[in-house]
C-alpha cells in the first residue's frame, strides 16, 4: 500500500503463517480500504499487490461525485407551502432531500436524479416537477443559430 | 498420490481431538449437506427452492423453524436473487450460505462472478444437473461447466460423505482465500440416494470452522466500506482481476491444507486428486463426481485380471490442480478423460481440455481420448466403463494420434 494513501482504516487478518490457533487468517494481500476521493492516492499506479481485497473503498465517496447530471425533470420546492413533514426525504431513493434540525432545507442537485418520487409523495404541492431546460439561466440552444450542417465534401 | 503439501498458509483449527466424537448415519446426500448447514450455523441463508437441491433448504427450513440455528433465513423469488442477497449478506460481514442447481445456477451467472470479484467468501452448495433444453431434471454436470470460468472455486464430491466434508471444508477456505467457494454433489445419484456416511459432533464442527470475523464490512458502523468501486479507466480493472487470478491460484495450497486439517480430525483424506491403481498402470481413465466409483469398480475387476488399469478422481476442480493430476498420470501409456459436460465446438470435453493443459505443461505426450457420459443421468454401466479400457488398450498399442479429432458419446451410436 502506497504511504501516501490516507484514510487507511483497521488492517487486520493479512498475517498468513503467523495466525494462532483458531485465528482466521487471510492470503496475504492488504484489506485496508482504500479512500478513493484522496487525490494523491493514485491507484492507477499502484501493483496488483497494492489493491485493496474486492476494491473495497472507505464508504461515503458518493457524496464528492456528481451524479446528477442526467435529470431531466428537476424538483423545485416551495418553502412556503412545505410543513416539513419529511415524506420527501423518507422516499427519496438518492438521499438528495437535505434536511437539518429536523426541518427540510432544500434539494442537492448534484445528486438527484429527478425521479419525481419525491413530488408524487409530498401531500402538501410544495414540489413540482418542472422540466429542466427551463430551470437554467443560460438560454436553451437557439435553433436558428445552430450552424448548417452540409453532407459531402 | 497427490502433491499436497501443507505450507501454512491457514491458522490451525481449534479443535480439541481427544473430544471428536463421531457418528455413523445413513441418509441422503442432500440431508448429510443440510446437516453440515446445521453445524456451521451460518448467519445467514439466501435461498430459492430448486430440484435435486430442494430437500437441502427444506431441511434446513426444519432447522430455522425449530429454534435449531441462528441464521437469517431469506427466502428470495429466484436464484438472481438468491446470489443477490446472498451478496449483500457476506459483505455486510455475516457468513453467508446458499444452495442451487441447474437453471438457478444458470440464472446466477453475473451475480456469480460480483460475487468472486468483491471477493465475498460464499459458500454455495450446487446440485450438479443438465441444462435445458430437452428439459431434464438428473444429474450431470453441464450446470457446474457453466460456472467455470467465474472466479468461485469448485469441488467435486464423489458421495454423501465427500458433500459432507466438503461444505465444512468450503467454509474456512472461503474465508482464507478471501474467495467464494462451490462445493457440488451429483444430482440424484448423491443428493437423493442413501449412502452411509459419518458425521461429527457438533462442538467440534463448530470448533473447526470457529467464528467469523470479516476484515472489512459495509455495516462495521466504525469504519464501513463501499463495496463494488468503479474500476473503468486505464489498467485498474485488469489489475483487480490480476489480484483475483493470484488469489484463485494462491487458495489451492489453502484447499490441500484445509483438508488436511479436517483429515486429521475425523480420518478421511482430502486430495486434490485421488488415485486407484494408477502406480504401475499403463491404462488410466480421469472421471470427477459421483460415477468414479463405477470406474473404481471397474479397476478392480480388471486388476484381478491381471490389467494394469488405474483411475483418478479430480476432487478440486478450481483452481485445476495441473501438477497433482500430471503427477498421478505419469506413467499412463494411454489416458481416458470422461466428461460429464460439453463444451460444444471445443476439441475436447471440459476435464479433458484441462488434463491436456495439464499433460502439455509437464511434458508428457501419451495419447489422450476425450469422451462424454451420463448426460442428462444417463447410465454410466460399468460395460460402458470397460469399453474405455479396451479402446484404450488398442489406442496405446497403435497409437492413432494424440488426441480423437471429436469427443466419442459413450454408450449412444
Ligand atoms: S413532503 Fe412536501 S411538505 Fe413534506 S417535507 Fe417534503 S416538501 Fe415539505
Ligand atoms: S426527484 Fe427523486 S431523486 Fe430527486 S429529490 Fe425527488 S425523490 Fe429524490
Amino acid at each position: 500500500m502506497p504511504e501516501n494513501n490516507t484514510g487507511v482504516q483497521g488492517a487486520q487478518g493479512a498475517s498468513g503463517a503467523s495466525a494462532a490457533p483458531g485465528a482466521r487468517p487471510c492470503i496475504p494481500t492488504t484489506t485496508i480500504p482504500v479512500d478513493f476521493r484522496d487525490a494523491t492516492a493514485r491507484f492507477g499506479d499502484w501493483d496488483v499487490a497494492d489493491f485493496p481485497v474486492g476494491m473495497a473503498g472507505v464508504a461515503g465517496n458518493s457524496v464528492d461525485y456528481v451524479t446528477g447530471g442526467w435529470r431531466s425533470m428537476r424538483p423545485v420546492w416551495d418553502a412556503d407551502k412545505c410543513k416539513h413533514c419529511l415524506l420527501c426525504w423518507v422516499n427519496c431513493p438518492d438521499s438528495s432531500i437535505t434536511v437539518a434540525d429536523e426541518q427540510m432545507t432544500g434539494i442537492d442537485y448534484d445528486h438527484c436524479k429527478g425521479c419525481g418520487i419525491c413530488a408524487v409523495e409530498c401531500r402538501f404541492d410544495a414540489l413540482d416537477m418542472r422540466p429542466e431546460h427551463e430551470c437554467h439561466d443560460e438560454p436553451v440552444l437557439d435553433a436558428a443559430a445552430e450552424p448548417e450542417i452540409t453532407q459531402g465534401a | 498420490m497427490t502433491d499436497t503439501t501443507p505450507t501454512a498458509v491457514v491458522g490451525a483449527a481449534a479443535v480439541d481431538l481427544s473430544a471428536v466424537e463421531q457418528r455413523t448415519i445413513a441418509s441422503t446426500g442432500n440431508l448429510f449437506v443440510a446437516e453440515a448447514f446445521r453445524q456451521i450455523d451460518p448467519d445467514a441463508v439466501c435461498a430459492y427452492p430448486i430440484t435435486p437441491q430442494t430437500t437441502i433448504v427444506e431441511e434446513f427450513a426444519k432447522f430455522v423453524a425449530n429454534g435449531r440455528v441462528h441464521t437469517e433465513y431469506v427466502t428470495v423469488e429466484s436464484e438472481h436473487s438468491a446470489m443477490s442477497a446472498t451478496i449483500g449478506a457476506s459483505a455486510a460481514g455475516g457468513r453467508a450460505f446458499t444452495v442451487t442447481s441447474s437453471q438457478g445456477l444458470a440464472l446466477m451467472w453475473e451475480e456469480l462472478h460480483i460475487a468472486s470479484g468483491l471477493r465475498l467468501p460464499i459458500v454455495m452448495i450446487n446440485a450438479n444437473r443438465a441444462i435445458s433444453a430437452p428439459i431434464n431434471i438428473h444429474g450431470d454436470h453441464s450446470d457446474v461447466m457453466g460456472a467455470r470460468d467465474s472466479g468461485w472455486i469448485i469441488l467435486m464430491a464423489e458421495n454423501a460423505q465427500e458433500a459432507y466434508d466438503n461444505t465444512i471444508i468450503a467454509t474456512r477456505v472461503a474465508e482464507a482465500a478471501r474467495l467464494p467457494v462451490m462445493p457440488t454433489l451429483d444430482g440424484f445419484i448423491t443428493t437423493h440416494s442413501i449412502a452411509r456416511g459419518q458425521v461429527a459432533d457438533d462442538a467440534t464442527v463448530k470448533a473447526f470452522v470457529g467464528e467469523y470475523v470479516p476484515d472489512d464490512s459495509l455495516l462495521r458502523s466504525t469504519s464501513p466500506v463501499m463495496v463494488g468501486a468503479f474500476a473503468n479507466l486505464g489498467p485498474t480493472y485488469m489489475k483487480v482481476k490480476k489480484a483475483e487470478r493470484d488469489a484463485i491460484d494462491a487458495s489451492l495450497p489453502i484447499i490441500g491444507e484445509v483438508g488436511a486439517q479436517w483429515a486429521s480430525v475425523i480420518g478421511r483424506d482430502y486430495g486434490h486428486v485421488e488415485s486407484y491403481g494408477v502406480d504401475d498402470a499403463d491404462l488410466v481413465v480421469v472421471i470427477m463426481g459421483s460415477a468414479a466409483g463405477n470406474v473404481r469398480a471397474v479397476v478392480r475387476r480388471l486388476r484381478e485380471q491381471g490389467q494394469r488399469v488405474g483411475v483418478v478422481k479430480v476432487r478440486t476442480y478450481r483452481p485445476f490442480p495441473a501438477a497433482d493430476l500430471a503427477a498421478a498420470v505419469s506413467g499412463a501409456r494411454a489416458i481416458a478423460v470422461l466428461d460429464r459436460a460439453e463444451s460444444f465446438g471445443a476439441p475436447a470435453g471440459p476435464l479433458a481440455l484441462d488434463t491436456l493443459a495439464a499433460l502439455y505443461g509437464a511434458g508428457i505426450q501419451v495419447p489422450v481420448r476425450s469422451y462424454l457420459y451420463g448426460l442428462g443421468g444417463a447410465d454410466v454401466r460399468l460395460d460402458l466403463v470397460e469399453q474405455v479400457y479396451a479402446d484404450l488398450a488398442d489406442v496405446a498399442d497403435d497409437g492413432d494420434g494424440l488426441l480423437n479429432p471429436t469427443p466419442r458419446y459413450l454408450g449412444i451410436r
